[in-house]
């Protein structure tokens, strides 16, 4: 069903514009068959758009996207299982025949459907609930639903867009065992969110975009890795101020029980990294102090911050 | 097919509902109820006559007026008439107050249901006076105008010199038989074709006006709902439409198919019921209809299409039920306008008016027709003009489609024409 000599998707130099406003511009980029790769963005970035363009039901004003190396069309939907950040389910339709329906149209075979829609259902521990209505379900059981409609038809490739908001911590887990396993299986999955915590734990790729355009895309460890340990995570209690007058320290990012320091480029060896906690331990409560790799919201900060990109204005 | 998936679901989602089942099954026993409340109703005012006293001035009417009603009574149990019992008052002109005192008494006492007074003078003046209680009776008011009249024709006939056996013969109603032409031959047709084609547009403007709402109902919910992103992340555009109208028509025809097994059986009672009575009820039915049904067919398949892509379209442009209220004004006013048409159309069938209405689409499944059934239009226009219909309503659907995907995803206000022109080049 997959053709793993191509890249899962490929979008090449892709525009959408809605009239003044430009969603998306000049965005490449190419997610290799069986990666985790996360989309990742601030709302209104354009992350929504050009994942409705990868599984058109948008088309983008120019450039190409290629599914498996099929240009995308109609014919590629079936190879994508998608999970839309805008939930929504037929809300007066039983939950069982609503997998039902869904699973056939995405081509699973008459005889596969109905055992395939109760091992899911068991799967997200929703079993009992086959033959009651949509809106008898709260809203994370819902949710659970919703996922399972992207992944029934077992596509090659799944596209979920903030699959985990609004779940609580054991469903949010739930799921992301289910990813692993996807992964395992040799699925490529798009993963669209703005939880870089999130993005850090599951994603081997990343892709940030802001404003329409990409701003940073590579593999993690290696987007790490390129700014070094620059940053020191400090657990502590005490006034923040503080923390900024360290010899050193760039700018410091509080977040009320931790801070998370940048560091000169100077001022990253272990000499000087010593003097900052010589300076900082008189006068703060330091439960913990590690020099790190900058977290991926650091990085998503930083470069947003270092891209100054002009405003979308028509020429 | 996906298209077929779509398909499936709309329609059996929709009939598997209780408002459905209860909607389909009541109607008929509904209709039922009220036919037989009436039978009911008929039958019971059939045993009532109207005793009437009568005070004769003239001296020379009543013996006619009684004869008259005597045979109108009679017959009143056929043709439904109403029956009286005439009892004759005497009394001179200078007795007349206290004669109409007597009777206005018994009148109020309810021993008698109304009296007659006859001028002496009445077969010049034609004129009489009817006193009752009940003065909205408006059959008994007619029929007894209509017995005095023929009493006054027969009483002077007869001063006039003619025979008494003659009487009968010389007034009579006139029989006109129609015939409607036709390149089979000339058929009886006393109106009846007219009156199934009233019987038949109207069912097609019911099922288009109640059916094209719930399409377009269906595809606001799906898009308030924010299903459509799902649904086409896995079928695209036209399919998603076009399976969706098909459905809410499989739905709409199995709704119609339930009705007009209800009504056949209903006919078929009724119609062995007058058979064993003895009436002769084939003069009734109109002959040759067979093409007209066919045209029907076809037509109310072609302008329910037609009608229900409009009525998603403005469905996929909407966020809520007020604003899809207020948008599809338009198109029930077209609806109507098409209705209103066909009284012209039936009255001028061949008029170049007419023919070329019968082709727009929106107003052939009607006007077409309606030419059927009073006149005999050429099969090529028929069918000419069903084929331009049916292209119409492709035509439409794939618009709609275009407006469907960009409409779907867009909440706020409803966007204005040229905002709509330009949706269809994002698609």
């Amino acid at each position: 069903m997959s053709a793993s000599s191509s890249p899962a998707i490929v979008c090449e130099a892709i525009h959408k514009s809605y009239g003044d406003v430009r969603a998306v511009e000049n965005l490449s980029l190419t997610v290799p068959t069986g990666a985790v790769y996360g989309f990742l963005g601030p709302n209104g970035s354009g992350k929504t758009t050009s994942i409705r363009m990868m599984v058109a039901i948008l088309l983008p004003d120019s450039g190409q996207i290629h599914i498996h190396g099929t240009p995308v069309g109609d014919h590629t939907k079936d190879q994508i299982g998608y999970l839309p950040e805008e939930r929504g389910l037929y809300q007066k339709m039983k939950v069982g025949e609503q997998l039902e329906f869904l699973a056939e149209l995405k081509r699973v075979p008459k005889s596969e459907v109905k055992g395939r829609v109760t091992r899911w259902l068991e799967r997200v521990e929703l079993g009992a609930w086959a033959d009651k209505k949509v809106n008898d379900l709260s809203k994370g059981m819902q949710q659970k639903i919703q996922f399972i409609a992207a992944v029934i038809a077992d596509p090659p490739i799944l596209i979920l867009d903030e699959f985990s908001s609004g779940l609580d911590p054991v469903n949010a887990n739930l799921l992301n065992e289910i990813l692993l396993e996807q992964r395992a299986e040799g699925k490529t999955i798009l993963l669209s969110t703005h939880r870089m915590e999130e993005a850090e734990r599951l994603c081997d790729h990343v892709c940030l975009i802001n404003k329409g355009h990409k701003v940073l895309d590579g593999r993690l460890a290696d987007l790490r890795a390129a700014t070094g340990k620059s940053t020191l995570r400090v657990d502590y209690t005490g006034d923040p101020a503080i923390l900024r007058q360290a010899p050193g320290v760039a700018s410091a990012e509080d977040f009320g029980n931790y801070a998370e320091l940048k560091l000169r480029p100077d001022a990253q060896s272990p000499q000087s990294v010593a003097e900052i906690l010589r300076f900082l331990a008189p006068r703060l409560v330091i439960t913990r102090f590690e020099q790190l790799e900058p977290s991926l919201n650091q990085i998503f900060l930083d470069t947003v911050a270092s891209t100054s990109v002009p405003a979308s204005t028509s020429a | 097919m996906k298209i077929l998936t779509v398909i499936k679901r709309e329609l059996l989602t929709r009939t598997r509902t209780k408002g459905f089942v209860f909607f389909t099954f009541g109607i008929p026993l509904l209709a039922a109820g009220f036919i037989f409340l009436e039978y009911q109703i008929v039958q019971a005012s059939q045993n009532v006559s109207s005793n009437i006293a009568v005070v004769d001035l003239s001296q020379s009417l009543y013996p006619e007026l009684s004869q008259v009603i005597t045979k109108s009574t009679s017959q009143a149990a056929t043709d439904g008439g109403s029956r009286f019992h005439l009892t004759q008052v005497e009394s001179t002109a200078a007795a007349l107050p206290q004669t109409e005192e007597s009777l206005r008494l018994r009148v109020l006492h309810k021993s008698l249901d109304g009296y007659l007074i006859i001028p002496a003078d009445v077969l010049t003046s034609r004129t009489a006076q009817y006193h009752a209680l009940n003065a909205a009776a408006f059959a008994v008011r007619a029929d007894l105008s209509s017995s005095l009249r023929q009493a006054v024709n027969r009483a002077r006939m007869l001063a006039a010199g003619i025979p008494a056996g003659q009487l009968d013969s010389m007034a009579g109603s006139f029989d006109l038989n129609q015939l409607k032409v036709s390149a089979t031959g000339d058929s009886r047709d006393n109106g009846q074709t007219a009156i199934l084609a009233i019987v038949l547009i109207s069912a097609l403007y019911l099922v288009m006006l109640l059916y094209g709402v719930v399409v377009m109902r269906a595809v606001t919910e799906e898009k308030t709902t924010r299903i459509s992103e799902v649904l086409l992340s896995a079928v695209d555009p036209f399919s998603l439409m076009l399976g969706k109208i098909l459905g809410v028509v499989a739905t709409a025809l199995v709704q119609l198919a339930v009705w007009g097994l209800c009504l056949g059986l209903f006919l078929a009672y009724g119609l062995t019921m007058l058979r064993a009575a003895g009436i002769n009820w084939t003069q009734y039915m109109p002959h040759d209809a067979s093409w007209l049904y066919i045209c029907f067919l076809l037509f109310f398949i072609a302008g329910f299409l037609l009608y229900a892509s409009i009525y998603a379209a403005i469905g996929s442009v909407v966020s809520s039920e007020q604003e899809a209220q207020q948008t599809q004004m338009p198109l029930t006013i077209i609806l109507v306008i098409g209705f209103y048409l066909a009284f012209y159309v039936m009255a001028n069938p061949t008029t170049w008016l007419s023919v070329v209405l019968s082709f727009v689409p929106f107003f052939a499944p009607v006007l077409m027709v309606t030419r059927v059934a009073v006149s005999n239009p050429p099969v090529w226009q028929v069918l000419a003009s069903f084929a331009l219909c049916l292209a119409t309503f492709f035509l439409c659907t794939k618009i709609t489609a275009k407006i469907y995907r960009v409409g779907i995803l867009m909440t706020g206000k409803r966007p204005t024409l040229p905002e709509l022109l330009r949706w269809l080049k994002y698609a």
